[in-house]
């Protein structure tokens, strides 16, 4: 009875995250594509990071909203869809890039990131084609789960527990990661920054 | 001069996930700290440079082969329902038309019907006489031999 009052109920951008997971879990199609809408962004972001070819990013990230329609009814959490979706995507990912065995997985653990790196411009941060393209080739240059780490954590905003979990790793682990991620990040970025020393 | 915060608070409170009034209090200690305002410079940085990569997404046009491919599998779930339900009659049916031979279906078993003698004679031609028959009638499991009858 709830849930048929609460399919009257019209969705909007102020409509509760744990509403539209339990409207979109009755079958209500419009819920689901709500849940789509809030979330498609941040998914192909993190796909597209992790397997650096858009074309191949918006087919994994079809086929990670397919995966979540097919698996609704096992999200008991209903306000954590976000790291949900993350983390389907984040499989998805990781069996593209099995697949493509052609692939030669770039391993930064040991590059040199102890040398104090000067701090950055903020005025040059206003983004520019050409510093968003240098910024995604610093990503690019981090192994693919050094960067879905970092990408989880600075863009995606989720916590380093939520991550351990999406990740299989231990906490000090993901904190390690990304530290070292970030500061090979720095590095690079910071001939285009226009860093003072 | 309060004691450094960590980088995973100066983090928290850059990315917002601290409590409110956190970062001002970060930012009024690193005024007079160099380690913090450079970790805090690079911190914003590193959300800038994220952040600002949002607005150029362009997603909504994927909705359609997620939604053709999600109604295509409710389809699928829909048409194996409908399957299960027609197989279920048919079996139904069947088992209602051959599994009993009391319900006027043709009896299978190799036992011999009972029959009285009257139900096997056949009038010829009102003369009187009764035919002589075979007792025997392939397919329906009447195997009794020939009989041969006496006129009355």
């Amino acid at each position: 009875m709830l849930r048929l009052l609460a399919r009257k109920i019209p969705i909007d951008s102020a409509t509760p995250e744990e509403s539209l997971v339990e409207r979109a879990q009755g079958g209500e199609s419009e819920a689901f594509k709500a849940l789509f809408d809030r979330h498609v962004g941040s998914v192909r972001r993190f796909l597209r990071d992790v397997l650096r070819d858009g074309p191949t990013a918006d087919e994994a990230t079809q086929e990670t909203f397919v995966r979540a329609h097919a698996q609704l009814s096992k999200l008991e959490q209903r306000a954590r869809v976000k790291a949900w979706l993350l983390g389907i995507a984040r499989n998805v990912a990781f069996e593209h890039r099995r697949a493509r065995r052609d692939e030669v997985e770039l391993d930064d653990s040991e590059a040199p990131i102890e040398a104090v790196i000067p701090s950055p411009d903020p005025e040059r941060l206003l983004l520019d084609r050409e510093l968003e393209r240098q910024f995604d080739t610093a990503l690019g240059a981090l192994s693919a789960h050094r960067r879905a780490a970092l990408v989880l954590r600075l863009d995606h905003g989720l916590a380093y527990e939520e991550i351990a979990t999406l990740m299989g790793w231990t906490l000090p682990m993901v904190k390690n990661e990304i530290h070292r991620a970030r500061l090979k990040l720095r590095e690079a970025m910071l001939p285009h920054l226009g860093a003072r020393s | 001069m309060k004691p450094c915060p960590s980088r995973l608070q100066l983090e928290s409170a850059v990315l917002g996930d601290a409590p409110a009034g956190r970062l001002g209090e970060y930012d009024a200690h690193a005024s007079s700290c160099a380690r913090c305002r450079h970790e805090l410079n690079w911190l914003r940085a590193e959300s800038a440079l994220f952040a600002q990569r949002h607005a150029r997404e362009e997603v909504s046009r994927l909705w359609e082969t997620v939604d053709a491919k999600n109604a295509s599998k409710r389809g699928r779930g829909l048409t194996r329902v409908m399957l299960a339900i027609a197989a279920s009659l048919l079996v139904a049916i069947a088992a209602g038309r051959f599994g009993s031979g009391s319900r006027g279906g043709p009896h299978k078993s190799s036992e011999p019907v009972p029959m009285s003698l009257e139900m096997m004679s056949v009038d010829q031609g009102g003369s009187g006489e009764l035919a002589t028959m075979p007792c025997y009638t392939p397919g329906f499991g009447i195997a009794c031999g020939e009989v041969e009858y006496a006129s009355r």
